[in-house]
């Protein structure tokens, strides 16, 4: 069953990006480097790109809101992509 | 937590200094009253009107604790104080969620662009548990130093610094989120072809230099495969991967650990 799923994924990686060995390669280890789903569920979540877009969203859909607030006097933070 | 707020709709403001937010966010401010021990993470929850409803510091309950016993009651105490609000408008305690997945996106989803996953590695302090999700546009000067070629060509790393300038931790305390310098010299070549496409690889090492006090460097390997079709020599779709390790410093700056750092990169799929 292993052996057939290591086959079914070289065949997939040959359609997706050629027989070249080192491209399969680099393509393998993007893949492997991409968090898997349960990692991005903070994504998930039903964002609004700032209070004013809520409000409005929140009117239309009858829906409360989640305003989180951070400071950081070094460096701001950027919850919706993670980084400053 | 995630399944807390599933069935509120879930904004942000961050920002240096209070005074920084817009007068909406201030206003939220004023509604709380500004207690003495306040932390720098507050969270407000507002009914369907807009109106405060109730609010809570994330990291209230930290006295005495040490800050590790804090974290470790976070999740907990913010779905407490979450459903005391729910309570008050009627939402439901517990929902399972619907994901609406959002995952950063493009201004425009028929721009071409490169979704960008940072995702670091164990560390003293636990930091990093969710991934850093980055979208990035290809603009016409990547889209020129990309096009196919049969013939092995250098590129100076330069080139994509608007996607390498995205490969940083969080949290770097004493940064601006930019780097002082990114150098490299990547190495174009084609790399063969099937029945519908043509492929490229394009790799090298890239040096990193944060623009943060200490000036944190670090460099890895920078891998990319590229797809063409066989009847245009314009980028179609990327796959790709940077490895490196971080240092991190205590507060007196001494390197304590070196925290490693594993970056995705592919194409956004274009909109139809």
């Amino acid at each position: 069953m292993r052996r057939l799923a290591l086959l079914l994924l070289l065949a997939a990686s040959r359609m997706i990006v050629g027989q070249d060995a080192t491209a399969r390669t680099i393509y393998d280890k993007a893949l492997a480097a991409k968090p898997k789903p349960d990692k991005l569920k903070f994504y998930d979540l039903d964002w609004a790109g700032n209070l004013t877009q809520a409000r409005q969203r929140a009117q239309e859909e009858k829906r409360p809101i989640v305003l989180l607030w951070v400071t950081n006097i070094t460096a701001g933070c950027d919850f919706f992509t993670g980084h400053t | 937590m995630q399944q807390a707020l599933a069935p509120y709709i879930v904004t942000l403001w961050n920002g240096r200094e209070p005074e920084d937010a817009p007068d909406d966010v201030k206003q939220l401010l004023r509604e709380r009253g500004r207690t003495r021990d306040q932390s720098n993470i507050l969270v407000f929850v507002l009914d369907s009107q807009g109106k405060y409803v109730h609010s809570f510091d994330a990291m209230t309950d930290r006295h005495p604790a040490p800050i590790h016993e804090v974290k470790k009651r976070m999740p907990s105490y913010f779905v407490q104080e979450l459903n005391k609000a729910g309570k008050e408008l009627g939402v439901p305690v517990s929902t399972s969620a619907t994901p609406r997945t959002i995952t950063p996106c493009l201004p425009t989803a028929k721009d071409p662009g490169v979704r960008i996953y940072v995702t670091l590695g164990e560390n003293r302090l636990n930091h990093f548990m969710v991934p850093i999700v980055e979208a990035v546009s290809i603009e016409e000067k990547e889209q020129k130093a990309l096009r196919y070629s049969a013939e092995t060509r250098k590129i100076d790393a330069s080139v994509l610094e608007r996607w390498l300038a995205q490969m940083y931790p969080a949290a770097v305390m004493d940064g601006h989120g930019g780097m002082n310098k990114l150098t490299g010299t990547l190495t174009y070549t084609a790399a063969g072809e099937n029945e519908t496409h043509r492929y490229a690889v394009l790799r090298g090492n890239v040096r990193f230099e944060l623009d943060n006090q200490t000036k944190i460097t670090y460099q890895g390997p920078f891998d990319l495969v590229l797809r063409y079709s066989k009847t245009s020599d314009e980028l179609e779709s990327v796959w790709g991967t940077m490895t490196t390790k971080i240092p991190r410093a205590d507060m007196k700056g001494k390197t304590v650990e070196m925290v490693s750092m594993n970056v995705a990169i592919e194409a956004i799929p274009k909109a139809k």
